[in-house]
């Protein structure tokens, strides 16, 4: 019998372990912090 | 049977309704009341969270920032790519808005070209070096300053509706401006430039192509050799050939032009599987 492994549902838990580390380091945070201030870049001044 | 009557439904939905999905998620995109709760979360398309009505945070510049500040983007990383496993780059055709503005230019009658420069695409792997190693070296949001789906829902509005900020705009904003303009032209006449040569995002996205669960699907009995599906493909895709391809947007024009309905949407669970042999005594 051979059973077929979907190798998509270790992408999966990978990449969930993925958000686990960077909720644990508070990783969120900055990604709020850097969205909720001006990007200059994005709008173009130096 | 049931499965199949569905599918086809969405399909047929998903074709039709084209505009009206992009208009929602570019409606979901420009609500400032949730970006209290989701501005913390990257969105899987290319939005700049300068936009004064953004919802969520872009995860190209977030990305950059988090690298440029010593952190591994585990989070975006990981976010995203939970989306693009299960949609591929659907969310390039169906989610982004700045495809929403490239599809809606395009839409402007007049005489229409298909990609001419074949090595061009590769310059958004090169984009995503720049967005990587650009900004671990130089501490610079380097893509920021190039990137058109700021100027268009960042640049200008912010300093449309902030006078102070006028006096700052330079020549860094007058060359983001010019991009936007050139790429704007572009649009009109060749079907999504930037999402074929230049977006990073979009790079990343395509190596889910291959293993996203959603995806297009071809019942090769019925298929006809006909090529019009290459011929609808905005990228010249053999879509026949290569289902999966990195550069296939899933905007759905293959299916619609197939005249025997070879091409679908389907979910798949045969790409590509890791086959262990469990009990080796039977067959």
């Amino acid at each position: 019998m051979k059973k077929k492994f979907d190798f998509r549902v270790l992408l999966i838990l990978v990449f969930v372990v993925f958000i686990i580390i960077g909720l644990m380091n508070k990783e969120w945070f900055e990604v709020l912090k850097n969205a909720v201030l001006i990007c200059f870049s994005c709008i173009g001044i130096d | 049977m049931h499965w199949n009557r569905l599918k086809k439904r969405f399909t047929i939905f998903t074709l039709k309704g084209k505009i009206l999905i992009q208009t929602l998620f570019t409606v979901f995109y420009n609500l400032p009341f949730l970006s209290m709760y989701l501005k913390r979360v990257p969105m899987p398309v290319l939005y700049c969270y300068s936009c004064p009505l953004a919802t969520g945070a872009c995860p190209v510049g977030t990305i950059q920032h988090l690298l440029i500040v010593g952190m591994i983007p585990f989070y975006t990383i990981g976010i995203i790519s939970l989306i693009f496993i299960f949609f591929g780059r659907y969310t390039c055709g169906y989610m982004c808005p700045f495809g929403f503005y490239q599809d809606l230019l395009f839409r402007i009658k007049t005489k229409k070209i298909k990609p001419k420069i074949p090595y061009l695409v590769y310059s958004k792997y090169v984009l995503i070096g720049l967005v990587v190693i650009g900004s671990i070296i130089s501490h610079e949001t380097l893509f920021c300053k190039i990137c058109p789906a700021g100027t268009l829902t960042a640049g200008i509005p912010q300093l449309i509706i902030k006078p102070a900020l006028r006096a700052l705009a330079g020549i860094l904003f007058y060359s983001k401006l010019i991009i936007l303009i050139l790429l704007t032209i572009w649009s009109i006449f060749e079907e999504r430039p930037f999402c074929h040569y230049f977006c990073p995002l979009g790079a990343f996205i395509g190596f889910f192509n291959k293993v996203s669960y959603f995806q297009i699907k071809m019942d090769k009995d019925k298929c006809i050799d006909c090529d019009l599906c290459r011929k609808a493909c905005p990228f010249d895709i053999k879509v026949y050939e290569d289902l999966t391809n990195l550069n296939c947007i899933r905007c759905g024009k293959c299916i619609e032009a197939c005249p025997t309905g070879a091409l679908t949407w389907g979910v798949t669970n045969k790409i590509p599987p890791v086959v262990i042999n469990l009990n080796k005594d039977t067959k």
